[in-house]
């Protein structure tokens, strides 16, 4: 199976008014579809730093850092967000002010589907991640925390990419919705072909990753896979 | 745009209340806006209508009295004249930082002897006797003219010759010491009409014929010349001692009285074709013309050229034009005889055709006054006069052509016969309207006590100062709005956009780009803005045609003298709030540029944020 992502030598370095910090050093990794990814370490080592380059939403200050063999200095990043890879966070994200379904139809409407076709998939996308339909027309706010959490995994997976990066995405999950939604991108990884990569320090999670990264000090290290 | 609106649906209270908000805001910006620039632009049209003149009278420095003998009392009247020490000129009004629209002028009007036209007091009773006479007569009985006596005119030097044979009344009424007449001679004299009949033959009328109206006797007048100097002075004291009476001798007509006599009467009769013709700078200056009383019905007022040039243009009355087949455009003659600095035209020749003539109508040499200036003068507007009824000071005189001061090429005055101070109806200057006081200031530091300024406005400082409060408030309102319109961006677009940078973050995360992201929080927050506004600036606008200048329960009028109707004052139509649409969609683009400006920072705020760092920041808390 093919690098889907391939970091070399990544490095970032926040650049405030006063100081300069450097969050992540020569980092270097490879990711492939198919497979559960976790990086673990302590808050403030660089996991979200990382995964916030891995998803396009800012670039390494040193190194590279390539997306489907392609540098993500030169590609759209906007699109490949779009596209490519969606971000599930700890606190799900969902628009308040939107419906379920709605909060799932928002990525296919940015790619200018029609309403009817977004409106089907959006409901298969939440039957795959098994939310009763019950549930569509309630605002986020009205279901449970680990309801948000899949929904926020459907829209993830409404936008159509094949890369699926996580945040914590247990963090605010009861052990049961944990392994409920551990079990999910697991299942996404391994019948639907996404890579999966979560960022984490829930042990539980790291377990049913494929592979498992830490990080400390910015640095990162295979720790099994 | 659609979820954005979506969404703001979803917070309907706080969407409804911004709403309204906005709505009132614009409202109290666009109806501060229209009524401020209603009083502006009405203030304006009013500027234009509105004139300020003021009029300039010359205190007297004393009054001198004099004793003159009444026949009728017996005994000695006292007689009181105003004194000037000297007249003040129109210069003494130029002091430092006196704005004028038209400069003081004081005015003198001139007696045009034209005897092929026919004249107003000529028209209304051509066959009038004229009672004033210089002729010979013989008194009925010998007699002491000390009281009413009769007398048979015998011979009319210069007046009505229908009176030639009538017996009439004659007394030497102030004279203390007359001369006795005797029936068997003839005596010439300067004959006027005087006091009502007295004494004896008074009671015998009364008793004979039980009369109610007693008629008015004779009185002699002097030889002298009536001309006057420019201090007020006269050119002549006395001719003969001041003998009025002459008697009727042979060769009587070669002495120096006699010659005067038939000199005297070749103009007894001119004054039935004389009209009064007055210089000034500017039409509005003539207080008929500014109170309305003369307005132009015909063809146009003269303009600033024409007064600058001293063009031959005059202003002519409708009755001398009809009177004497003229019309629009066609040439006046006038031949002016004598100068008049004293008074006004209508204090001569009154509107109800009467004429209170000068006499002395000669020089010192006993020669008759001869015509000074001749010219052609085009009519390029016709006025009419309404008539209250009312005697005034300001009434303009019958068959009063209105000519530039500057067309007289001998207004330094000849023929001069009466001269006075600067009065209230022959000396005028016009300032810019809303500065009298500012005028008064400049003139208790400059000016004498002895001129005495009146100033009339038509209303105007009372108009301007309602507007003025109209503005005040307009002002209020305005500076209310834009507070509040900046209040409520401000706020709301905190709660619609700063507080939705969690939004903001997650569209971002799901790819969408900044100018999507700027759009979709955007267009909902501006479309509130651009609607609050559209309706309150609409609602502004309706709401401000509840001000104004009608409104205010005053009633003003246009006093234009040239825009008049016959005994009309026309009420000025003010065209308002014009404006208002152009006014009602600048507040609105106003607020809605405001809105984007605000919104468009807050949002850039937003953006300049990582959408993960906040994001996870959130997730922490």
């Amino acid at each position: 199976m093919g690098k889907i992502i391939e970091a070399e030598k990544v490095g970032y370095i926040y650049q405030s008014k006063y100081q300069k910090t450097k969050a992540l050093t020569e980092v270097s990794c490879s990711f492939e579809q198919g497979r559960v990814y976790a990086i673990t370490g302590k808050s403030g080592s660089g996991k979200s730093t990382f995964l916030s380059l891995l998803a396009g939403l800012d670039v390494p200050t040193e190194g590279n850092l390539y997306i489907d063999g392609k540098d993500i200095r030169e590609i759209d990043r906007d699109a490949y967000r779009m596209n490519r890879a969606s971000v599930i966070y700890q606190a799900f994200h969902l628009f308040p002010l939107l419906t379920v379904l709605e909060n799932v139809m928002f990525p296919m409407q940015l790619q200018h589907i029609s309403q009817k076709e977004t409106k089907t998939r959006a409901q298969e996308f939440l039957a795959k991640v098994g939310l009763p339909d019950s549930l569509y027309g309630k605002m986020p706010n009205m279901i449970s925390g680990g309801e948000q959490q899949r929904v926020a995994i459907a829209r993830a997976m409404a936008s159509g990419g094949q890369i699926l990066l996580a945040d914590e995405p247990t963090g605010n999950l009861d052990s049961q919705n944990e392994r409920v939604i551990v079990e999910l991108l697991c299942k996404l990884a391994h019948e639907e072909n996404y890579a999966v990569i979560v960022v984490t320090h829930n042990e539980k999670v790291a377990e049913a990753a494929d592979v498992v990264y830490g990080m400390l000090d910015g640095a990162l290290e295979v720790v099994r896979g | 745009m659609k979820n954005s609106l979506k969404q703001m649906m979803r917070t309907p209270m706080r969407t409804a209340l911004f709403l309204i908000l906005m709505v009132f805001a614009a409202l109290l910006m666009t109806l501060g806006t229209c009524i401020w620039l209603k009083g502006i632009s009405t203030m304006a049209q009013y500027e234009d209508r509105f004139l300020t003149i003021g009029t300039v009278r010359q205190v007297p420095d004393s009054f001198e009295q004099t004793l003159e003998w009444n026949a009728e009392t017996k005994d000695y009247e006292v007689i009181k004249r105003a004194q000037y020490t000297s007249y003040y000129t129109t210069e003494e009004l130029l002091f430092p930082d006196a704005e004028y629209l038209a400069e003081p002028e004081q005015r003198a009007f001139y007696t045009s002897y034209v005897p092929e036209y026919l004249m107003y007091n000529n028209s209304i009773n051509p066959n009038a006797i004229a009672w004033n006479l210089i002729a010979e007569f013989s008194p009925l009985e010998d007699c002491m003219p000390d009281e009413s006596v009769q007398i048979k005119i015998t011979k009319v030097i210069g007046g009505d010759e229908r009176l030639e044979g009538a017996v009439d009344y004659f007394c030497d009424h102030t004279n203390p010491n007359p001369e006795m007449l005797y029936k068997d001679k003839t005596y010439a004299a300067i004959l006027n009409s005087g006091f009502y009949i007295h004494g004896k033959a008074y009671d015998e009328l009364m008793k004979s014929k039980n009369e109610v109206h007693i008629g008015l006797e004779y009185i002699p007048d002097s030889l002298e010349s009536g001309l006057r100097l420019p201090d007020g002075g006269v050119v002549e004291n006395s001719f003969q001692d001041g003998q009025k009476i002459f008697e009727v001798t042979d060769g009587f007509y070669e002495t120096d009285a006699g010659k005067r006599f038939l000199n005297l009467g070749k103009l007894e009769l001119a004054w039935k074709y004389c009209q009064p013709v007055t210089g000034t700078n500017k039409t509005c200056l003539l207080m008929p013309f500014y109170n309305g009383q003369a307005y132009i019905c015909e063809g146009r007022d003269i303009n600033e050229e024409e007064y600058a040039s001293g063009s031959k243009v005059c202003l002519a009355p409708k009755t001398f034009m009809k009177n004497n087949g003229l019309s629009l455009g066609d040439s006046v003659k006038v031949q002016l005889l004598l100068t008049d600095t004293r008074m006004n035209a209508g204090r001569k020749f009154w509107l109800d055709g009467r004429v209170g003539f000068y006499g002395g109508l000669i020089d010192t040499a006993g020669e008759p006054l001869e015509v000074f200036e001749t010219s052609e003068y085009t009519v390029v507007g016709i006025y009419d006069v309404t008539v209250s009824g009312e005697d005034s000071i300001f009434d303009p005189g019958a068959d009063e052509l209105i000519v530039p001061m500057e067309s007289i090429e001998a207004r330094d005055g000849k023929n001069l016969m009466a001269c006075g101070p600067m009065t209230n109806a022959t000396s005028s200057f016009q300032i810019p309207n809303g500065d009298i006081d500012e005028f008064l200031k400049g003139w208790a530091e400059y000016g004498t006590d002895k001129l005495e300024l009146t100033f009339y406005d038509m209303g105007y400082s009372q108009l301007k100062a309602g507007i003025d409060n109209m503005k005040k408030l307009s002002l209020c309102l305005l500076a209310a709005g834009v507070i509040l319109t900046l209040l409520l961006l401000f706020f709301f677009s905190h709660l619609f956009i700063t507080k939705q940078a969690e939004r903001t973050a997650i569209e971002r995360s799901l790819g969408m780009n900044k100018a999507q992201c700027r759009w979709s929080i955007l267009s909902g927050f501006v479309l509130l803005v651009l609607l609050g506004g559209m309706i309150g600036s609409m609602t502004g606008v309706k709401l401000s045609d509840r001000f104004s200048v009608e409104n205010t329960g005053e009633i003003y009028y246009d006093e234009t003298y040239t825009v008049k109707t016959a005994n009309k004052i026309n009420e000025i139509e003010v065209e308002e709030a014009a404006a208002t649409g152009p006014t009602a969609v600048f507040c609105t683009l106003l607020i809605a540029v405001a809105g984007t400006g605000i919104a468009w920072s807050k949002m850039n705020k937003s953006l300049r944020r990582e959408p993960m760092e906040l994001l996870s920041e959130r997730q922490e808390a």
